[in-house]
């Protein structure tokens, strides 16, 4: 177990290196230039070309890609992800602000995927055919296809302008005000959950309806076991494993999802810091974002990799 | 003795049968057909011009001029969700055609070849991978530049790994039946095995991924418009007239609410259709689903 996550770990940490290596080459290969962004941003409009030179060798710019891409590398491994081009901020510190509010906001949402989704899946799966699985195969087919920023709109028109019970945007930390944090809190976590509520629930009901399928399920029927001790004891034990697999790829819908969340109702975290990053072309700040972001990603794969062996004896560490 | 022939199974007989059996297929299927009919005939179907403005028709309430009402620049915006189709299509039906052609031939080439060539391939899409495909889209869309061209590329890449992955996967499982080795024995290429019996036998999950993928390459397009950085006005996209329409929810709510209404659609009739195809082809998930 310990050489499968030191191996585990080693691949992580290529991967992330793979992700830094590819962003950082896209932002310099693309068309876009920043320093042209920065220039015609601020207060720099009559700046001449020589002195658009000098910013650019201040900044590193001037130099090799690779060269570029090892020296910010090398400061990224000692914890310093540059200095935002356009406002001078530090990235890490901002990082470290905002990344916060995002775990917060898709933690909930991820504890909530966890908890509801395979239960109304099990719930779905036992009763199929009747009306509670009609409705929860309805619900989920629409939790998958709903666009999260037209929730989200939804959500605000009728909970904020029309009803008036929340508050449109905006951020308080629970540590400041828990009342206002959960008024707050509460649209953008529901729309960060819808997908992996729905998306577990069709999982869940998909291996559940399998799982009951098999030669020892009917023996624990023939047996004469009521259905919660076979539901329960043998076919959720079977039937959730797929589930756990899919937590990967929910958490990466969850951070993917918290940057459209984010923008709609006004929360800075770090996917507002991205998408405002990205309209304005500050590239360390995009950079930063994303590699914290594939760190955060690997990390949750691993976890969940080895929660999965740990489940499911069958696997085999090699 | 001749032995009584058992009559012909017709296979397409049977999967039109399965596909359609299910309700809500039949469903996605028309659903679209519509917007496929709406995407070719916009210009004979729509009532007005989408991009005609009127002052007279700035902000109008759902009326008989206008059924679904009129944004901020007078423009009907039932007409621009007609001809939004043709973007929705466009993206949804190309970026899976350009991300499905590219990860089956880099797929074939990593199963197939193994050794280093599987390892480095591999790595680069476990890389692409831990990044999510909204944010990846979102990168490379504001480096191109907002347009179709970029949005398309953008979504093509990040939807990209998860084809290479499942070609690959195919692949591996598939090269080791006796009849690629029986090919290579007999001195087939590797060109022509690639071609003629591992690729067909990768068919079945591909077109179903590439059904399920078309609702996630809508709803990318879609967010990236939505955040401005995908296809930007005046071009009538779907994800861009909800935010337009965001600004004025107060107002006129259904700006926001019709559009989107159009989106979820035919997100849900793609994943449908998706579903049907998964039942149709694979007999094990037969109403699983």
């Amino acid at each position: 177990m310990t050489t499968y996550i030191v191996r585990r770990l080693m691949h992580a940490v290529l991967v992330v290196l793979i992700v830094s290596l590819m962003v950082f080459l896209l932002m310099r290969l693309l068309p876009g230039d920043p320093i042209l962004m920065y220039v015609t941003s601020g207060d720099l409009q009559s700046t001449s070309k020589e002195q658009i030179e000098q910013l650019k060798h201040e900044l590193g710019m001037d130099r090799p890609l690779l060269i570029q891409y090892f020296d910010w590398l090398g400061s990224a491994a000692r914890g310093d992800l540059g200095k935002s081009i356009l406002y001078r901020y530090n990235v890490l510190e901002e990082i470290g602000k905002r990344l916060p509010i995002t775990l917060y906001l898709g933690g909930w949402s991820f504890v909530i995927g966890c908890l509801i989704g395979p239960l109304l899946g099990v719930v779905s799966a036992v009763r199929r055919g009747k009306w509670l699985d009609s409705l929860v195969t309805v619900l989920a087919n629409l939790g998958i296809t709903a666009p999260p920023f037209w929730v989200g709109a939804i959500l605000i028109y009728v909970f904020s302008l029309y009803l008036g019970l929340l508050p449109v945007y905006g951020y308080t930390s629970p540590l400041q005000d828990l009342a206002q944090n959960l008024k707050q809190s509460i649209m953008p976590i529901f729309v960060l959950a819808t997908f992996p509520v729905a998306s577990a629930a069709r999982q869940t009901r998909s291996s559940v309806i399998e799982v009951m399928r098999q030669d020892y399920i009917r023996t624990a029927w023939a047996k004469g076991l009521s259905e919660r001790v076979i539901i329960i004891r043998h076919v959720l034990k079977n039937a959730l494993m797929p589930v756990v697999t899919l937590q990967g790829v929910l958490l990466r819908n969850i951070i993917g999802g918290s940057v459209v969340v984010e923008t709609v109702f006004g929360i800075p975290g770090m996917g507002k810091l991205v998408v405002d990053g990205m309209l304005s072309q500050d590239y360390t700040v995009v950079q930063g974002v994303i590699v914290v972001v594939a760190v955060t990603v690997v990390l949750s794969n691993l976890v969940i990799d080895v929660l999965y062996g740990w489940l499911d004896p069958r696997i085999q560490y090699e | 003795m001749r032995e009584e022939a058992l009559p012909p199974i017709n296979e397409l007989r049977r999967f039109f049968r399965v596909l359609l059996s299910r309700g809500v297929v039949v469903f996605g299927v028309t659903v679209i057909a519509a917007t496929l009919a709406a995407a070719i005939f916009s210009p004979l179907i729509a009532p007005y011009d989408p991009y005609a403005q009127g002052l007279d028709d700035v902000l109008q309430q759902p009326n008989a001029k206008h059924l679904l009402g009129s944004d901020s620049l007078g423009r009907d915006t039932l007409s621009r969700i007609i001809f939004g189709t043709r973007i929705t299509l466009l993206v949804g039906v190309g970026t899976v055609i350009i991300a499905a052609s590219l990860g089956t031939v880099i797929g074939l080439i990593a199963g197939y070849f193994g050794g280093w060539v599987f390892t480095i391939i591999m790595r680069f899409t476990d890389g692409v991978m831990a990044v999510p495909p909204l944010l990846l889209a979102l990168v490379i869309a504001a480096l191109l530049g907002t347009g179709v061209r970029g949005v398309m590329i953008a979504v093509s890449f990040a939807l990209l790994p998860g084809y290479i992955r499942l070609i690959c996967g195919q692949v591996l499982s598939v090269k080791e039946n006796e009849y690629v080795m029986a090919a290579r024995s007999i001195g087939v290429s590797g060109i022509g095995i690639m071609a003629r019996h591992i690729l067909p036998n990768c068919l079945s999950p591909l077109i179903v991924q590439m059904t399920m993928m078309m609702g996630l390459a809508i709803l990318i397009e879609a967010s990236l418009s939505f955040l401005g950085l995908g296809i930007k006005p005046p071009s009538a996209a779907w994800g861009s007239m909800v935010y337009d329409g965001y600004k004025y929810l107060v107002m006129r709510p259904i700006l926001s609410i019709a559009p989107g209404l159009a989106i979820m659609l035919v997100v849900f009739a793609f994943n449908m259709i998706g579903d049907g195809l998964r039942d149709a082809l694979d007999p094990r998930l037969r109403g699983t689903l």
